[in-house]
């Protein structure tokens, strides 16, 4: 479980820890010795194929909660009501 | 990855570990079963040591030995023996995991009498008894806080690892372990679900399979959601996106560091949002179990149910596990107090523990799936193929030690093997003073090892706001929807006069 220090970052440009400061708002890495900085979230455009995940994850998630509740129900929890 | 065997891990990770202090006493316990002979009631006693935590009004009767075994030894000396058999068991398996073994001992050893010291004050009758019990113990009120013990050892837990001194609280946390405790307790469940079973077979095997659907159906909801709320609501990328999705949809911490491994997220990403879930998982322990308890909804009329909306909506093992043991006192209490019936004891519990288990089982195959897409969707290198294999890397091993457990316990009995009655005398330790303590180790060290320090530190605002708003609004009312739906009118058993 958790705790602990939050993982360190090693600086792509020179190998160094990076530590997280703000900067106009943002939350960034900045690298301790070198002074590289990278966003620690960037924005990305939506994918076409999480897109696609999230569809049939969801389609899925749908069509079995339908199934299985009414076998459950029939065949198992009819017993209890 | 090619070099790695199906037996990577299996003398080195607290999982691995879990399943083998858990099977060994569950052996123990099957090996004493074995040699018990039901007329004589003699037999080779390999469990009867295990130390339990009976309500008292007179203190001297605070410790005491399992129910089966009354007159093997005195309370005290069960909490030491008990003391030296976990020390040495623990010990081993923190130098195959090559910690270090000696302050782990010197820590355990603090984590252990400081938890037996507080088990010990919070079962005080007058604190802890029912009303139907108040005659049973000479006394005419009684606060009737059922789980008390946890929550105590929890809130000290938590003033510890809170408020002493940093150099103290970074010692003991070395033997706080609340996710290996509580694999090792789960294990132990096992043998209850086991036992349990061979009386009312129907009922277990109904639990498990309602808690199976209950979770396939709640996984495949909730995580397209979560991700879809992370990347479109809170504009996180889709590493983050994709460790906070399967944390806060899966099992916590572990399929937040699967998925990481999955999809070559940056090392930050799982521990940042780990240390949410860690916290997260610790908040809703302390809240859930009440409010299902007294909602009008749940509360007396749908205790099962309540019981496995948990294992969906708390997302660390040990936390699910805690809220569990925490509301079956509540609701036993409730139920002994309100309706005059007496539920048995820990099938709450083993709903709520049950819908984890499916779920943690999903790690594998989500890890699994995520690689995939990951490696040939967005990441498209050249060459690379997933392992199938992967999918048992990431499986959780202690969830083999409790099936096996259970099942091996079933087999013998229902298949007149080992007569019941030699079954629970030999196993009973395990399921019920081994289980209870071990719960309670994993109270105090889910409290020593929560910092809520962390909440403060730079780069979690966002991800907190976006853990806490998919929490409420997507894993909470949908974990309740779906528990209700496969679980609705299902109650505990009646404990038989």
């Amino acid at each position: 479980m958790g705790g602990g220090n939050i993982a360190e970052e090693l600086c792509p440009n020179c190998g160094s820890p990076m530590e997280i400061v703000k900067a106009e708002g943002m939350d960034i890495l900045r690298c301790t010795s070198c002074g590289y900085e990278r966003p620690l979230m960037a924005v990305e455009p939506w994918d076409p194929i999480e897109g696609k995940l999230v569809r049939y994850s969801i389609i899925a998630g749908i069509i079995l909660t339908i199934v299985l509740a009414a076998l459950i129900n029939v065949y198992i929890l009819s017993q209890y009501s | 990855m090619g070099e790695r065997r199906w037996t990577k891990g299996m003398f080195d990770t607290e999982d691995w570990w879990a399943f083998w202090i858990g099977i060994f006493f569950v052996i123990l316990g099957l090996v004493a079963a074995a040699t018990y002979n039901v007329e004589t009631k003699i037999g080779v006693d390999l469990t009867g040591w295990i130390v339990s935590f009976p309500k008292w009004v007179d203190i001297s009767k605070s410790l005491s030995v399992d129910k089966y075994h009354k007159g093997f030894m005195s309370g005290p000396v069960a909490a030491v023996v008990s003391y030296v058999i976990f020390t040495i068991a623990t010990c081993i398996g923190a130098r195959a995991m090559k910690w270090d073994v000696k302050k782990y001992f010197v820590a355990w050893t603090i984590i252990y009498w400081l938890t037996v010291i507080i088990y010990i004050l919070s079962r005080n009758a007058y604190i802890q008894a029912t009303s139907l019990e108040l005659k049973k113990y000479g006394i005419e009120w009684s606060l009737q806080l059922g789980g008390a013990h946890y929550i105590a050892a929890l809130i000290i837990g938590l003033i510890i690892g809170n408020l002493a001194p940093r150099g103290f609280r970074e010692f003991l946390r070395r033997a706080a372990r609340p996710e290996w405790y509580i694999k090792i307790a789960i294990v132990c469940l096992g043998t209850k679900l086991g036992l349990k079973g061979i009386e009312a077979t129907g009922y277990a095997v109904h639990l498990i399979l309602a808690g199976c659907c209950a979770t396939i159906a709640a996984y495949l909801l909730f995580w397209p959601l979560a991700y879809t709320v992370s990347r479109k609501v809170f504009k996180l990328t889709k590493e983050w996106a994709a460790c906070l999705a399967s944390g806060i949809s899966i099992c916590g911490v572990s399929a937040s560091i699967a998925t990481a491994g999955a999809i070559r997220a940056r090392p930050i990403v799982p521990v940042m949002i780990s240390s949410l879930i860690v916290v997260f998982a610790v908040i809703e322990l302390i809240v859930l179990p009440y409010v299902l308890a007294y909602a009008p909804f749940w509360g007396l009329n749908e205790p099962m149910a309540a019981g496995a909306s948990l294992g969906l909506t708390v997302k660390t093992d040990g936390a699910d596990a805690a809220a569990g043991a925490i509301l079956d006192e509540l609701l036993r209490a409730r139920a002994a107090n309100e309706l005059g019936v007496q539920w048995e004891e820990g099938w709450i519990t083993a709903a709520a523990v049950m819908t984890k288990i499916w779920i943690d089982m999903f790690i594998g195959i989500w890890a699994f799936v995520l690689a995939v897409i990951w490696v040939y969707h967005f990441e498209r290198r050249p060459g690379e193929r997933v392992e199938k294999m992967e999918i048992w890397w990431r499986f959780p091993k202690f969830v083999l030690g409790y099936f096996i457990a259970m099942f091996a316990i079933w087999g013998l009995g229902l298949g007149g093997i080992i007569p019941t009655e030699a079954l629970k005398w030999g196993i009973h330790p395990i399921e019920g003073p081994m289980r209870h303590l071990f719960f309670m180790l994993t109270f105090t060290s889910i409290g020593l090892v929560t910092d809520f320090r962390e909440l403060k530190k730079e780069g979690l605002g966002r991800l907190a706001v976006a853990y806490a708003f998919i929490l409420v609004v997507i894993i909470i009312p949908i974990g309740w929807f779906i528990a209700w739906l496969f679980h609705h009118g299902m109650k505990p058993p009646v404990v038989k006069p």
